[in-house]
């Protein structure tokens, strides 16, 4: 249930931002992950519905966009830019690497319902 | 009607870090140190609870917040033999605490009787790494039996800690662990990482820790933020 609290997180941000702008529903959420990040889109979208509950979120969409995801390399100190399901250095071919410190999840926008023209 | 998008670019963690903020706040005005225990089911957190209250006692006052993922409270139960002031709290299957559970807990306890503050956190050595708590350090617990090659598979978890308890040291004749492997594993995330090498069972080693957690608990929270 990792990603419960994740989305969580997104509702308050999504609900603040909406909030201050007048804003009377939210339609939609774009939210970038790295391609380091162990989030399941899936999962998600599944707590999505369910953390929206009554609030101006409800029904809203819920949306991805992956981003590339920088690494170090722990045994020769190369960075890179990769990821996927096998993980390698491209300078010696260690396995021995960690995503360099960066926000793995974040809301890039929304799209929200205002009354006003 | 008027639909328009807003540009956000927030962090989806920057909700919980407010929270942990006002926590820290409460602990700091109430005189408290609160130590976030991190480590792999089974390494001994509980352990070196109560053997660090039974040892401490008389000395200072120590509560602790057990945390697990079902209503099962005897890690509470064990620590509040001891003597420490212990609450359980069940996370109703999620697999690391965040700072709104610790803001709900913090709130049923006694903090004023309370010096030092150990927040156990669920047995996972992946999520509980990202989630600020408003503690003021982290602890990582390793124990032998779980094999030397832990940093190497859970950076994250090693690179954040503050100091590091190798536990169960008895059993080195016994499993395969090469200490100067995990070292250097451990070297490489975290350079000059605290690290107190220690067996809850047979009390080796836990002396130099003991006295860290005074030394901890004696501090004005300020000067270990």
């Amino acid at each position: 249930m990792h990603e419960l609290g994740i989305v969580e997180g997104i509702r308050e941000i999504a609900l603040g931002h909406a909030r201050s702008s007048g804003a009377s529903r939210i339609l939609s959420v774009r939210v970038a992950i790295a391609e380091s990040s162990r989030y399941l889109e899936d999962a998600l979208t599944m707590f999505w519905d369910l953390a929206c509950g009554r609030s101006e979120a409800a029904g809203s969409r819920i949306e991805f966009v992956r981003i590339p995801a920088a690494w170090l390399c722990l045994a020769c100190s190369e960075t890179f830019v990769g990821g996927g399901e096998v993980c390698r250095c491209p300078e010696c071919g260690s396995q021995w690497v960690k995503p360099v410190d960066a926000p793995e999840c974040y809301v890039e926008s929304i799209e929200v319902e205002t009354s006003g023209g | 009607m008027t639909v328009k998008t807003i540009q956000v670019a927030q962090n989806a963690l920057d909700a919980n870090r407010e929270i942990a903020v006002q926590n820290r706040a409460a602990l700091d005005s109430a005189g408290v140190v609160a130590v976030n225990l991190m480590a792999s089911p089974g390494a001994g957190k509980t352990s070196l609870i109560e053997r660090t209250v039974a040892e401490l006692k008389g000395q200072i006052r120590i509560g602790m917040i057990n945390s697990d993922t079902s209503p099962a409270a005897m890690d509470a139960e064990r620590a509040e033999r001891a003597g420490a002031v212990a609450v359980h709290l069940n996370t109703t299957g999620r697999c690391h605490l965040d700072a709104g559970m610790i803001r709900d807990t913090i709130a049923c306890l006694p903090l004023r009787e309370i010096d030092l503050l150990f927040v156990e956190n669920i047995g996972n050595l992946v999520c509980p790494a990202a989630w600020q708590l408003g503690t003021h350090l982290s602890v990582l617990i390793a124990s032998t039996p779980e094999g030397d090659d832990k940093p190497y598979k859970y950076p994250r978890m090693y690179s954040g800690a503050d100091a590091l308890v190798i536990n169960k040291i008895d059993l080195l004749p016994y499993v395969t662990f090469n200490l100067d492997y995990f070292r250097r594993g451990v070297e490489a995330l975290n350079r000059g990482l605290r690290t107190f090498p220690l067996s809850c069972r047979s009390g080796e080693g836990l002396d130099r820790w003991l006295d860290w957690i005074a030394f901890l608990a004696a501090r004005e929270t300020a000067v270990l933020q």
